[in-house]
């Protein structure tokens, strides 16, 4: 599988025993050159280990030889060489039948692969999903770093993607304001609950009467219930307000209502009122509007055009509302929501519940679809049919699409060389745990593809080498020997080529592109369509997506663009919108449409019926600049205040979207789907420019305005921020390698190398830079250790945490002549060299050595001639 | 019902308290660090959060009650910073008010690194405020009738203060010293042949 450079990376030195069961106190060292050149060796991280017959178990990790990979290793192709022993170098070499099979070489190349920046914004919600409820806007909460005490629920979410997907860099980008939905300020909320219903009786201790038995069982139409029958509910459980009823039975009264006899419960707060709305957990509603969270992103994601990563939009939800999925993304956007669960799942220490989620729904928005894998549905019962298909499209290429049910994360492999938590310390896990492929393993040693609906989750090789291909390091899966299957026709996802970005652009005559979006039912042949957005100056991800909606498998209908005499302009396929987690019934579309100054109608045409259309507005909207103030508040921060001059002839309704330009050229939106004219920001959030400029676009549906503000007055920008990003522990022996890890990312910098990263102590000062720094002489007593990170602009950022180093333990060294023995060894082995001869050498008595022997000679062999001189005098006769 | 209602009379009566009180003692500074106490008042032994916004970004900080060090926590690094830190009122706390002090964690005589915020915390006597709990479930008997439970409005209710979630427990521990790898005890006699298998990258 390749590598990709600067990621965290691990050797692990599998030993095997010849002629014993075991052998104790095993050892070694890992070098690593480059072009020939040696560029270090470590010691392992773990060992001395028990070496057994066979190499012993890949799930054991202590047994191997585990070598955490110094990071200056981690580029370009690097030969890594291990070499072994117990008990001590010498016997290598007088006690073993062999020594050549003590050294062991591989050739690794690490490759670049594009950062991923998560731009997390929170999603406004209410409780109930209704206005008036209380507000439950999840609070980023994003504390300095990962390490204890405390640390940031939402970065232990985030740092999944380093630990399921294949990157060495994530940034942390916080979008300014919560988002909301569109007529939000008509009273519309998100709601991303499951199907409701209403609480119309008396509460009853726990025991509520509800509006409708319907959503309680799978199959309505099949039961006609009959009242004052208690009968068994498909779905379990009613979420009301803070609780959750965990329901028995349930009867239908005489007045109609549903009468709930629960079995359990959780939660508490205030105890609910008639009128009151329910959802019934395992009850999907009719028509989902839970994609509406990424829909917003969505219009922040289109305008967003910095070019050189890789970027997420995530909807964060506050994780104790009553939400239809864990997560959901919608394809093609670059956007996902996902609740904000900060637990670890129950049956390994190391599977973090949101972590996971992010990953999966993050998989999505890289194109992965589904792997089926479990079946087990509400009433548990297997059915033959997977259950990830009810969330969205299985991946016919993955190669568990054809074994279903059996699912495993790889094939059988009696080498069985995969899976290893690099990245544990960033959940604070003590120990590393290594990942099986093997289907008949225990927790915490199973797991199941990250892309399937089992649980815990793990990045299985096939979408992994898809994750590689994503974030640029190319991997070909029919190479590695995955057992994948080829693609009858391209459908998406994986499946699909990348458009190629040099094809990406606008057809003959566009002036830009127009996103739409709309349903189709197929049942009743009817549709809908509205406009969502208008980019006069496509972004390069808009144009890569619109390039790549001529991929269609299968098209049955398209979106056309006409002019006023009924002529085509333009021909858009419309595909199944890729929404993971979502039913298939009504196809619910977003596409980009090619702008044409003479279009006067789209169409969504269907076998050559007229399901939608929507003519274009006769006027386009005009809009003026006020002037944009800076002025500071009583607090000394600086409010930037808009006005804008917006109007429609046609009198169709405008919505506004605001953007920002620190360089001039790159655009973010600050705030979209506006309906006044005047908006207020903290200039503090915004990122530096020297003669920013902003822009409001107003939109009346089909036409749209966009005026672009003079400069205004230089914005300081923001600082750089650190993470430290994992700590081994908070005490260490006196003289023991402590490994300070940070990174670093600035809103203009973007991300940061890791010279500006710089660490210091409270009591031993300066201590060097990097974002990785081993040192192992620090003072004995407790440091504050402080990372300090420094962009462009000279504006810092530090962070600090306590450790202490106790003088009372002391870490031993290693004897000067061992290191010494191994470089020799090294150096012979690297040159082809006889080992046994170059140990010898280097373990031979230099003469410096040998001196004091000598001496202790000298003054004998003196003595005792001496002494024979005095007794032969002593004995001659006077 | 008309026990329900004194109550709720005492728990409105105990919230416009504490919203007075906690108008009365925000603590902006020239620098606009706010530092509240939610609630800044209640009874010794009870968990109160420590909010602070506006302090410098990605800085240890220090609660101080009376000046003994309650809690520590990190400002984090949103700009403008905003976190909370919970603490427990010490058991032994007298009636009346406290000073509770927070601060960028430093080494100065105050535990501090520059000016602290302060704000007050009034210790009163446990007061009964009606917590609205689900009563003991009934037995869920198909059949049976359920005792009615008292009722409130939907949904006019403010949110509690909601539970942080805890972080992971510090790892206090000193990392074990291998054995150096001079000499690994003492060498057996019967020796068998080392060899290696595998080199796996992850």
């Amino acid at each position: 599988m390749p590598l990709v450079a600067d990621r965290r990376t691990y050797a692990r030195v599998h030993v095997g025993v010849i002629g014993q069961p075991d052998q104790a106190n095993t050892y070694g060292a890992l070098e690593a050159r480059r072009n020939g050149q040696q560029i270090g060796w470590v010691w392992p991280e773990n060992g001395p280990i028990l070496a057994k017959l066979g190499g012993g178990s890949r799930v054991q990790t202590d047994d191997t030889l585990n070598f955490r990979l110094p990071q200056a290793w981690l580029d370009g192709e690097v030969t890594l060489r291990a070499f072994v022993y117990s008990y001590s170098l010498a016997t290598v070499f007088e006690k073993e039948a062999e020594w050549q099979n003590n050294l062991f070489a591989v050739d690794v190349a690490f490759h670049p692969a594009q950062p991923l920046t998560v731009h997390l914004a929170p999603a406004h919600l209410h409780r109930s999903f209704h206005p008036d409820d209380v507000d439950r806007t999840y609070d980023p909460d994003l504390d300095a770093d990962l390490l204890p005490p405390g640390g940031s629920a939402t970065l232990r979410i985030v740092h999944g993607l380093y630990r399921y997907h294949p990157l060495a860099q994530v940034n942390v980008d916080v979008l300014t304001a919560p988002i909301e939905p569109m007529d939000h300020d008509d009273g519309h909320e998100f709601n991303l609950g499951w199907c409701q219903t209403t609480m119309l009786g008396n509460w009853n201790g726990g025991n509520p009467e509800i509006a409708d038995w319907e959503p309680l069982v799978a199959d309505p139409a099949a039961l006609d219930p009959v009242v004052g029958t208690w009968y068994e509910a498909d779905n379990e459980w009613l979420a009301i307000l803070d609780r959750r009823i965990h329901i028995h039975h349930w009867q239908l009264t005489e007045t109609g209502l549903a009468d709930i006899s629960m079995d359990d419960h959780e939660g508490d707060g205030p105890m609910p009122l008639p009128g009151t709305p329910v959802f019934v957990q395992g009850c999907r509603p009719e028509p989902a509007v839970s994609q509406e969270v990424n829909q917003t992103l969505a219009l922040y994601r289109i305008f967003y055009d910095w070019d050189d990563e890789e970027d997420l939009f995530v909807g964060m939800v506050h994780p104790d509302l009553p939400t239809l999925f864990g997560g959901q993304s919608s394809g093609g956007t670059d956007s996902v929501w996902v609740r904000m669960t900060d637990t670890f799942g129950t049956t390994s220490a190391w599977w973090h519940i949101g972590a996971e989620t992010l990953a999966h729904e993050a998989g999505h928005a890289a194109g992965l679809k589904h792997v089926p894998c479990k079946d087990g549905d509400a009433d548990h019962e297997p059915d033959g049919v997977p259950d990830e298909l009810a969330g969205g499209a299985i991946d016919p290429s993955h190669p568990n699409a054809l074994t279903f049910p059996v699912c495993n994360l790889a094939g059988p492999d009696p080498e069985g060389f995969y899976g290893f938590d690099v990245y544990r310390l960033r959940w604070n896990l003590p120990e590393p745990t290594a990942i099986s492929n093997d289907p008949g393993q225990a927790a915490p040693n199973k797991a199941w593809p990250l892309m399937s609906y089992r649980n815990p989750g793990w990045a299985d090789p096939y979408h992994y080498c898809r994750l590689l291909d994503f974030y640029g390091v190319p991997c070909d899966p029919t190479e590695l020997g995955i057992p994948w299957s080829e693609p009858d026709a391209p459908a998406g996802g994986p499946l699909t080529q990348p458009p190629d970005p040099d094809d990406a652009e606008l057809p003959p005559g566009a002036e830009g592109l127009i996103g739409l979006r709309g349903s189709i039912d197929p049942a009743t042949e009817t549709g809908s369509l509205e406009g969502a957005f208008l980019l006069d100056t496509p972004t390069p991800s808009a144009l890569k997506k619109f390039s790549g909606q001529y991929i269609v498998a299968e098209v049955t209908h398209k979106l056309v663009v006409l002019d006023a005499a009924g002529n085509e302009l333009a021909s858009v396929p419309i595909q199944q919108h890729d929404t993971a987690h979502e039913e298939l019934e009504s196809i619910d579309f977003e596409v980009l449409v090619p702008l044409f100054a003479n279009a006067r109608s789209y169409q969504i045409i269907s076998a050559g019926r007229d399901l939608a259309h929507l003519d274009v507005s006769p006027t386009a909207p005009a809009v003026t600049w006020d002037p944009i103030t800076q002025e500071a508040d009583t607090f000394g921060r600086v409010k930037v205040q808009f006005h804008w001059d917006s109007s429609d002839a046609d009198g169709d309704p405008l919505t506004h979207t605001l953007l920002y330009a620190p360089d001039g050229e790159h655009w973010q939106v600050l705030a979209s789907q506006l309906n006044e004219s005047d908006f207020e920001f903290l200039q503090q959030a915004l990122p530096r420019g020297e003669a920013p400029i902003f822009q409001v676009i107003a939109f009346d549906g089909t036409r749209a305005a966009s005026a672009v503000s003079a400069p205004v007055k230089p914005v300081p920008g923001l600082p750089p921020s650190a993470i430290v990003s994992g700590m081994k522990a908070t005490t260490y022996p006196s003289g023991a390698e402590v490994a300070l890890q940070a990174t670093a990312f600035d809103p203009e910098d973007r991300t940061m190398p890791g010279d500006a990263i710089s660490w210091s102590s409270s009591l031993d000062g300066e201590l060097g830079t990097g974002s990785e720094l081993v040192v192992d002489d620090l003072s004995a007593g407790f440091h504050l250790l402080t990372a300090t990170v420094t962009d462009s602009d000279g504006l810092t950022d530090t962070t600090s945490f306590e450790l202490e180093i106790d003088g009372s333990v002391i870490q031993p060294r290693p004897d000067p002549s061992v290191v010494s023995a191994i470089d020799a060894i090294f150096a012979a082995a690297a040159s082809g060299e006889d080992l046994a001869t170059a140990y010898e050498a280097a373990s031979a008595p230099s003469l410096g050595d040998l001196l004091p022997w000598l001496v202790l000679a000298f003054v004998l062999v003196g003595a005792a001639a001496g002494g024979a001189l005095w007794w032969r005098a002593k004995r001659r006769p006077a | 019902m008309a026990r329900v209602g004194r109550a709720w009379a005492r728990w409105a009566a105990t919230l416009v308290a504490a919203a007075l009180v906690m108008l009365a003692f925000p603590a902006p500074t020239a620098a606009g660090a706010v530092f509240t106490l939610l609630p800044s008042s209640g009874f010794a032994g009870s968990t109160v959060v420590a909010h602070g916004e506006g302090f410098p970004r990605n800085q240890p900080i220090s609660v101080r009650w009376d000046g003994s060090l309650v809690a520590s926590g990190n400002s984090g690094p949103l700009r403008p910073t905003k976190f909370d830190v919970p603490f427990v009122v010490p058991s032994g706390a007298a009636l009346g008010s406290h000073t509770v002090i927070m601060c960028v964690t430093g080494s100065g005589a105050t535990g501090c690194s520059g000016p602290p915020e302060t704000a007050i915390f009034t210790v009163v006597i446990p007061a009964v405020t009606p917590t609205p709990t689900l009563p003991p479930p009934p037995t869920p008997i198909p059949g049976s009738s359920a005792t009615a439970a008292p009722t409130f409005p939907f949904p006019t209710f403010p949110i509690g203060a909601e539970t942080p979630t805890p972080g992971p427990l510090p790892i206090a521990v000193v990392t074990p010293a291998p054995t150096p790898p001079n000499q690994l005890g003492e060498i057996p006699e019967d020796f068998p042949d080392l060899w290696i298998k595998a080199i796996e990258v992850t």
